[in-house]
């Protein structure tokens, strides 16, 4: 017989029962890991090492061997045991929400709270000029939305008798992202971004309901925005309040490093801007589906946008634990 | 790195950034700018339509052919670039030539508009399951260029099954999160930089409206300069995107090979190595 066929079996027969019982041992640790005991487990912690050593033999010796394919499998099937994270640390959905998520919206309120200052002020400021100025909003809105809201019909209207509701929920979803990314991203030129985008959409909302009103029209425009605009704006003012504190950190790192200080507020940025994206599905269903829907009645739209930004208030501001919170 | 959970997000992004700046130069000229020309191509025709249909009807056709010609080269462009992508990720040198014939292939454009097919129908109703479609089917060009038995449905399945190995467990370790992200960061930076090379654009769009405003004009047309100026907007933007693109395959090329390695063992061989290190020192 061949040399290396009488290695091969030789080293199979001599390694065979513990190989046997290693495997036994691991697949009961895998069906019921309360069972194991601190014992059992550091025998399967020093088996394991056995079995990468005789996994490394065995490719060396006899590539390509069905010996070798049968250790490389148990030893992947141990590594898997044996390296997995503790759950308490692992990363998981509930404790993005429950603890990290909030931590950074607490950590950046304060920008946010600037972000809504500036809004409030761009949209005074629109409002004023377009009411005084009329053509801003005509410039704003363009002259098809002008002539509809001569007839006494919003532009949203012939919007939502075009397109399919689900079309449009994606649609609107989509943009309403772009719109915070955005504005998050906009934080990277020193907060300028932000601030552009806050700014502008400020203003673009005072002319708009300046332009509505002058046509007596301000009433269906509150009543259209009324189940998805709180939320929606407290988005784009939450994306853009992150986006300012990275901004800000780039601007004023205080007693770190430029780079550890943007670091550290981007990380927690960007947990912000993860936590407020899905909030945008639900507003897209909401603007596709019940804004436009003329059998709503406008309190149960308004009962409903009160109801959204509460629940997304209640999940961001949730009270965290003190460590989480450093 | 953890065997079990593999390269972190961090060594994921800065792997994907690395090679994203050793070899941006390679694919600039041979395919980013095409891709962007044809885009620029698409916007010319549009705005000629806009500007000057009423004098010359046969403009139609000129943007129908523009629109296919784009569509055409945009496909076996962006196949062109997931091939690149996977050859920087896997360490080879990698022709431009090599990517454009790749993109050509059947297996590779068929698998793009059958993903591109699918992410669309999933988009329309509501966004979320075109959100999941694009997060598992995002390997399926990987798998079409590594493993030549799959391709089309089949390389979707592939990549399916890639994106749910998870054997450590937890959301972070997740390929489908880790793709997520990677799209969300380079949907970030596309965004920021095409903001950037708009700004002559949004300028002059503010300076006319403000001009409009204050001659009391409401028909809310801009001058052809405007107009035209959208052009070579459109090419800045669409090489930006197209960058970005490859910077989004080079990311995901990253947690194929990841997976792919943990999956098949390879990682053992780093812990075949550390004990080794271990019994030498």
């Amino acid at each position: 017989m061949h040399e290396g066929a009488q290695g091969y079996i030789h080293f199979a027969k001599s390694r065979e029962a513990f190989w046997s019982s290693f495997a036994e041992r691991l697949r009961s640790a895998r069906a019921a890991p309360g069972s194991l005991t601190f014992d059992g487990l550091e025998a399967l912690a020093v088996d394991y090492r056995r079995i990468l050593q005789d996994h490394a033999l065995a490719r060396a010796r006899f590539p390509g061997s069905a010996l070798g394919r049968r250790l490389e499998a148990l030893a992947v099937e141990a590594t898997h045991l044996l390296f997995a994270e503790d759950p308490k640390e692992r990363f998981s959905l509930r404790r993005f929400f429950a603890d990290l998520f909030p931590a950074a919206m607490r950590a950046h309120a304060p920008h946010m709270a600037l972000c809504a200052v500036l809004f409030v002020c761009s949209i005074a400021m629109a409002f004023s000029a377009s009411t005084i100025q009329p053509s801003i909003g005509t410039q704003i809105l363009g002259p098809e939305a002008i002539t509809n809201l001569e007839r006494g019909e919003l532009w949203t209207e012939s919007i939502s008798r075009v397109v399919p509701a689900s079309v449009s929920s994606s649609a609107i979803a989509t943009n309403n992202m772009s719109v915070a990314i955005t504005a998050w991203v906009g934080g990277v030129l020193f907060g300028l971004g932000s601030i552009f985008v806050v700014l502008n959409n400020g203003f673009l909302l005072g002319a708009v309901f300046a332009t509505t009103t002058r046509f007596g029209m301000s009433g269906d425009l509150f009543e259209f925005i009324g189940a998805h605009g709180p939320l929606e704006l407290t988005l784009i003012l939450v994306s853009a309040g992150h986006g300012l504190a990275m901004g800000h950190a780039l601007l004023a790192p205080h007693d770190r490093s430029r780079q550890a200080a943007a670091g550290a507020a981007a990380r927690r940025a960007m947990t912000g801007l993860v936590g407020i994206l899905p909030w945008f599905l639900v507003l897209g269903v909401v603007e596709g589906f019940v804004s436009p829907s003329e059998t709503v009645d406008p309190e149960v739209k308004v009962a409903l946008g009160a109801a959204l930004l509460a629940s997304f208030l209640l999940v961001a501001f949730r009270p965290i634990a003190r460590g989480e919170a450093s | 790195m953890n065997i079990t959970s593999g390269l972190t997000l961090g060594q994921i992004f800065n792997r994907a950034m690395e090679l994203f700046r050793r070899e941006f130069a390679r694919p600039a000229l041979s395919i980013l700018l095409p891709l962007a020309l044809v885009s620029g191509l698409l916007s010319a025709a549009m705005t000629a339509v806009q500007t000057q249909l009423a004098t010359n009807p046969g403009l139609i056709l000129v943007f129908f052919g523009a629109l296919i010609l784009a569509g055409v080269i945009g496909v076996v462009g962006y196949g062109a670039l997931a091939h690149m992508a996977v050859g920087l990720a896997a360490g080879r040198e990698t022709a431009p030539a090599d990517s454009w014939r790749a993109g050509l292939r059947f297996r590779a454009w068929g698998t793009l508009m059958l993903q591109g097919l699918g992410v669309g129908v999933g988009l329309i109703f509501c966004l979320l399951p075109g959100m999941y479609f694009g997060l598992v089917w995002a390997m399926a060009l990987p798998v079409v260029f590594e493993e030549p038995t799959f391709a089309h449905s089949a390389a979707l399945s592939r990549s399916h099954e890639l994106s749910r190995f998870n054997p450590a467990g937890g959301l972070g370790n997740d390929p489908r999160f880790r793709i997520f992200l990677i799209f969300v960061v380079t949907l970030a930076t596309t965004y920021l930089l095409m903001g950037l090379a708009q700004l002559p654009l949004i300028v002059a769009v503010a300076v006319e409206t403000a001009r409009s405003i204050a001659d009391g004009r409401r028909d809310g047309q801009f001058s052809s300069f405007v107009q035209w100026l959208q052009v070579p907007t459109s090419i800045v933007t669409s090489f930006i995107q197209a960058a970005m693109t490859l910077l989004g395959n080079l990311g995901t090329a990253v947690v194929y090979f990841d997976i792919r390695g943990r999956q098949e063992a390879k990682d053992l061989d780093s812990a075949i190595d550390a004990l080794d290190a271990g019994r030498n020192a």
